[in-house]
């Protein structure tokens, strides 16, 4: 990996970022996490977490404030302060980054089903190629594009092109 | 006097003295602070120049005024519909419409589970670390025991290799010479030299 410099540059890599599952919800506004720095095996889950996934959780989350607080509290944990001033608190004792991330992503995280929404949501926004101009794009449809077909409501299309006049049998008809 | 009968004032103003001022109460309104004054007391009739004037004509044709009201009804048509349009479009799809609340309060409910399901969370892990800190305590206080028994165990060696050095000392210490003897020890000790230089055979004879 050239120019990556620093312990575990794979950290700052935008695909190793972007693979986070943890979206915060709207109402999550802060994060803390007290952790223990060194010898303690009851903090390593959370050492691991801090070191490893916190950048993923911040890029992820950009306007989450996130806070980590060292020796200063026997025990680990997080806690997440919401919007209504209410916080709740996560025992990590003990637990792996992996069982730590699991359990945040289940109580504060958005749910894949709405993040595959969103996601389809934000494609659709941003697609130039979409038409509907009542839903915000450019362009209403195909026929005021130039060197395409003008609209049939403005210039009826000729008939022997329309489905109607197919469906309904007349290129069987004789020419008169 | 003519005035005074015009106006119906009462008959007591007439009689005070020409130096006096005296308050006429004349009807008025007030706009804010300007004071706009009655123009005509109600009592007087209308000027008869205005009585028999027949009242303005419309000269605009009656087809643009129908013309004008076709279009004012399509307008108010059109704007009631976008109006309503947008109202259910709000209702249905804004935060705070009536979906939306309802979202809101699902979503609500849904939070209120999950961080009931963590404090479950949150407890077993307690539970969890109060074994492992009895365990920790248990594990600490048999390793003290040890150290001091250890410790205890080396003092007393320590106590043992003194008493057997004191004890080797006093021995010693009895076989003293003492100051009246010291010549005769002196002499004692010429008489009969040792050599370390010496070397024995496999039999033992020197």
């Amino acid at each position: 990996m050239p120019f990556m410099k620093g312990v575990a540059p794979i950290r700052r890599t935008t695909k190793y970022l972007a693979r986070c599952p943890l979206v915060l919800k709207p109402r999550v506004k802060v994060m803390t996490v007290n952790f223990n720095d060194k010898g303690e095996e009851h903090s390593e889950g959370v050492r691991d977490f801090v070191f490893w996934n916190l950048p993923q959780i911040q890029y992820k989350n950009p306007n989450v404030q996130i806070v980590t607080f060292k020796d200063m509290t026997p025990s680990p944990f997080i806690t997440c302060f919401m919007e209504d001033n209410s916080k709740v608190y996560f025992d990590v004792d003990s637990q792996t980054n992996k069982e730590i991330m699991d359990r945040l992503v289940k109580t504060v995280g958005k749910s894949k089903q709405v993040l595959e929404e969103e996601a389809i949501a934000s494609e659709a926004k941003s697609n130039p190629a979409n038409f509907n101009r009542r839903l915000g794009f450019e362009r209403h449809c195909i026929c005021e594009m130039p060197g395409q077909v003008p609209c049939p409501s403005v210039v009826p299309v000729p008939i022997h092109w329309r489905g109607k006049w197919w469906n309904q049998g007349h290129r069987y008809e004789e020419e008169e | 006097e003519n005035i005074y009968k015009m106006l119906k004032l009462p008959s007591s103003i007439s009689q005070r003295s020409q130096n006096c001022v005296s308050l006429i109460f004349v009807r008025h309104k007030t706009w804010g602070k300007a004071v706009i004054p009655h123009k005509k007391p109600r009592w007087i009739p209308m000027a008869r120049s205005k009585m028999f004037v027949n009242p303005p004509t419309l000269l605009i044709p009656k087809e643009e005024l129908e013309h004008e009201e076709s279009l004012k009804v399509e307008y108010e048509r059109r704007m009631n519909a976008l109006a309503k349009y947008l109202h259910d479009d709000e209702a249905k799809f804004s935060d705070r419409g009536e979906a939306g609340l309802k979202e809101a309060e699902i979503e609500e409910q849904e939070h209120r589970r999950l961080v009931q399901e963590n404090e479950e969370e949150n407890k077993r892990v307690a539970e969890l670390r109060k074994i492992r800190l009895q365990k920790e305590f248990e594990q600490k206080k048999i390793q003290i025991q040890k150290e001091v028994q250890a410790q205890q165990e080396v003092e007393e060696e320590r106590i043992r290799k003194a008493d057997i050095y004191v004890r080797e000392q006093a021995e010693k210490f009895a076989n003293r010479i003492l100051k009246p003897d010291l010549e005769g020890a002196i002499l004692k000790a010429l008489d009969n030299p040792i050599d370390p230089e010496f070397a024995i055979d496999l039999h033992g004879h020197i």
